[in-house]
């Protein structure tokens, strides 16, 4: 395997991380907060 | 900062989570550049196959010129709307919320459509340096993906962190194009500039350089973006106003020093034809380290590029949720990083698949078109605002001068572009168009019975004049 085709699978491999992270993270934050509590922001308040 | 703290987990909802009010005008800056400048790295230069080197620097200045009127309008009402939706917000509470629906939506196309771009560029400049160095056939799916999860990810973990980085990568680009200006330019010797000889009369005549404004916008397109941070920085009356008419004096500077640079190293038929028209002057100076330099300018350009754009898109998108113009599960703010966090992983797939498209010039050509029916928009908006809220009646941070001149300024060279637009992308115009209207019906009759008319106002504006 070249060096190419390694950043290629390590692109998809972080790629697939990163999201993962961010999927596992939004799961957490719904299951622990309620929804009044995280679409409580409001226009214009401080 | 703002006072508000996340509840605790599960409990009554009698707090609430915001947005942080941490950027200052620095960030603004580099929000609204950043999204910009990879427009002088590639894509102003198809300006000279339409209308000479010549055509394609009348077509920088009058674009300019529109942008500044955007800039100066934007600036006014910015000061004035300090919420995350930016012109969204403005054409809720100054035209209504059908223009408002239609002005979110061109926010978020045009800013996914160029994000989806500016990854495929990162892709391409992956796949050329790897070509270069012997391996043929790179893929550059891969790296579309992870240059569009990697920014995902970093607006996800905070605007702050997000907007300092983007500071760091754009100030690198424009000092990239700053020191090849200085390489060429006759400063203190003859210079490498073969002006007398590479400039020509206008090849295609004056509707040459009239066809050239539509990719004159490319030197320009964005800086309006820099609204959408006005619910996130620490004084939207001083930091919007700065960041954005700094951003624009900036982008002036650049645009001018690209086409100088350009334009007197490179023939005008290749110019026109050219994927990345400053590197290729930079590879013609004949210095590997300016070669690397401006390719590492490109490369940053775009990555910034798309950074902004995924935190304005998410910005509009989270605004139209929390409004209910758009499901009202969008508008959640992450309870500690203080995020449009669902808005963010919401468009991450919709710019992806259209990165995979492939279809570049497409892509460009809707989010340009997009931009353009925004910037329309603004004429009418300002014009609008001032006869309802005149001068003195709401504090404005920022009060721009000479009005109505800017917004007329603004909607005839708006037209103009349209023009110029139909005619090298006259189906596309029709389809955007179409897709619009057709939205807009959705809206009507789907989404507006969703919405609580009652907190549509949000802004501590007295009645306005005539009301």
């Amino acid at each position: 395997m070249d060096f190419w085709t390694f950043m290629e699978y390590a692109a998809w491999t972080i790629s697939a991380l990163l999201v993962g992270s961010m999927l596992i993270d939004a799961r957490r934050i719904g299951r622990t907060y309620s929804d009044d509590v995280l679409l409580s922001s409001r226009e214009g308040e401080e | 900062m703002t006072s508000n703290t996340a509840a605790m987990a599960g409990g009554g909802a009698t707090e609430k989570i915001a947005l942080l009010k941490v950027l200052g005008p620095v960030h603004v800056w580099a929000l609204g550049v950043g999204i910009v400048l990879v427009g002088e790295f590639m894509g102003w230069n198809f300006s000279v196959a339409k209308g000479g080197a010549y055509g394609s620097l009348i077509a920088c200045w009058v674009i300019g010129l529109l942008y500044t009127c955007v800039a100066m309008i934007d600036s006014e009402v910015t000061s004035t709307v300090a919420a995350a939706g930016g012109q969204y917000t403005q054409a809720k509470h100054i035209i209504g919320p059908l223009m408002a629906f239609n002005v979110g939506l061109y926010l978020v196309m045009a800013y996914t459509m160029l994000e989806a771009a500016n990854a495929l560029v990162v892709g391409d400049l992956l796949t050329a340096v790897a070509n270069q160095y012997g391996h043929a056939g790179l893929d550059p799916k891969p790296f579309v993906v992870l240059t569009i999860a990697f920014l995902a990810w970093l607006n996800y973990r905070g605007v702050f962190m997000t907007l300092t980085l983007n500071f760091v990568i754009t100030a690198f680009a424009v000092t990239a194009i700053a020191v090849l200006f200085f390489c060429v330019a006759p400063i203190g010797g003859p210079g490498l500039l073969k002006h007398g000889a590479l400039l020509t009369e206008l090849p295609y005549g004056w509707i040459g350089v009239l066809a050239a404004l539509q990719f004159g916008m490319w030197y320009y397109l964005g800086i309006e973006g820099t609204c959408q941070a006005a619910e996130e920085v620490r004084s939207a009356g001083r930091a919007i106003p700065l960041g954005t008419m700094g951003g624009m004096l900036t982008l002036l500077i650049a645009a001018t020093c690209t086409w100088y640079i350009s334009s007197g190293l490179l023939p005008w038929e290749y110019l026109g034809q050219a994927t990345t028209p400053l590197y290729d002057a930079a590879r013609l100076v004949g210095r590997p380290e300016l070669q690397v330099l401006l390719f590492i300018g490109t490369l940053f350009a775009a990555v910034a590029s798309a950074n902004g754009c995924i935190n304005d898109a998410s910005r509009a998108w989270f605004s139209m949720g929390r409004d209910r113009y758009m499901p009202a599960w969008f508008g959640a703010v992450h309870p500690r990083y203080r995020t449009p966090y669902r808005s963010i992983m919401f468009l991450m797939p919709i710019a992806i698949a259209f990165a995979f498209t492939g279809l570049l010039d497409q892509v460009i050509t809707f989010s340009i078109l997009s931009g353009l029916l925004g910037y329309t928009f603004m004429s009418f908006n300002i014009t609008k605002f001032r006869r309802q809220w005149p001068l003195g009646s709401i504090v404005r941070g920022y009060e721009h001068p000479f009005h109505p001149l800017p917004s007329i300024v603004l909607f005839v060279l708006c037209s103009a572009t349209y023009f110029a637009t139909y005619l090298g992308y006259g189906t596309s115009l029709l389809s955007i168009m179409a897709f619009y209207i057709l939205a807009s019906v959705w809206f009507v009759y789907r989404r507006y019975p969703f919405v609580h008319r009652g907190d549509q106002f949000t802004m501590p504006w007295p009645r306005p004049r005539g009301y």
